[in-house]
């Protein structure tokens, strides 16, 4: 996006809030980039995941058998480099947080009893990096 | 410690339209009345000068208000609060005292100062005092 429709962009907010805005730019820090890219990585699975059910439900058409080994890879090199523990936090996210009544589950209990939220991909960073600041 | 992610709006294909059309985006109205009382309080408690309400997209540019400019905008946010399709008056005394308390604080910024400048200037004139001693 060009910098004339940041403007616009200005120009109707201060409108709207009768009050000067400005724009600033702001680069990211090392972490914020890995945080977005972390974050994009597991939306693009959720989002493939949906598109194939939603394939299967439309049309009949079932290719869990020739994806299986894709997901297989991405795994194994979630499972490199993430470690067994955030591995399996990353699974629980991507695949058993829908219970079989279609209910999603957010809340997680660690080994203390202690309650956490997980409703998006940002939190689960969040807890990822609580369990392994390295990652 | 849990950082806060800044909101990022997403707009695309508005080469078209003019700022008039995109301030009457009800999404971007309501994305306002969420974000602006968060980050000017955020902005207050930090003693910042300005307030990060947005990210356009992915690109790392950022509305921001700034500090002479807070009280007006709360201001709005007030009648919107206050309109008859939303009518959250909890919401808008959480505004006004948002609003004390940016006043409050630029008081008592005013007042330290004046009384700033009045020590300089009574260290002045003590000085010039003594010069003209010596010069006698």
């Amino acid at each position: 996006m060009e910098k004339k429709e940041h403007n616009l962009i200005r120009e109707a907010v201060s409108k709207m809030l009768n009050a000067d805005t400005v724009i600033k730019r702001k680069n990211k820090s090392k972490a914020e980039k890995k945080r977005e890219l972390f974050v994009k990585i597991i939306t693009s699975l959720e989002e493939v995941m949906t598109r194939s059910n939603i394939l299967f439900m439309d049309t009949g058409i079932d290719y869990s058998s020739y994806d299986e080994k894709f997901h297989s890879i991405i795994d194994m090199l979630i499972f490199m480099h993430f470690g067994q523990d955030c591995y399996e936090l990353i699974s629980w996210y991507l695949y058993d947080r829908l219970g079989s009544d279609g209910e999603e589950t957010s809340k997680l209990l660690n080994e203390k009893g202690e309650e956490t939220e997980i409703n998006n991909a940002y939190d689960l960073y969040d807890v990822l990096m609580k369990v392994n600041s390295n990652i | 410690m849990r950082t806060r992610k800044t909101v990022r709006a997403f707009f695309s294909n508005i080469e078209q339209l003019s700022s008039e059309d995109i301030a009457e985006l009800e999404t971007l109205k309501s994305l306002l009345m969420e974000t602006v009382p968060t980050s000017v309080k955020r902005a207050h408690d930090l003693n910042q000068n300005y307030a990060c309400i947005f990210e356009i997209n992915d690109s790392d540019y950022y509305i921001e208000i700034p500090r002479s400019h807070w009280i007006p905008s709360i201001e709005t946010l007030i009648s919107w609060y206050s309109h008859e399709s939303v009518q959250n008056y909890e919401k808008c005394s959480e505004l006004s005292k948002l609003i004390e308390a940016i006043r409050s604080e630029k008081k008592r910024e005013k007042k330290s100062k004046t009384s700033k400048t009045k020590r300089r200037g009574e260290e002045g004139a003590q000085l010039n005092k003594g010069s003209g001693q010596q010069d006698a």
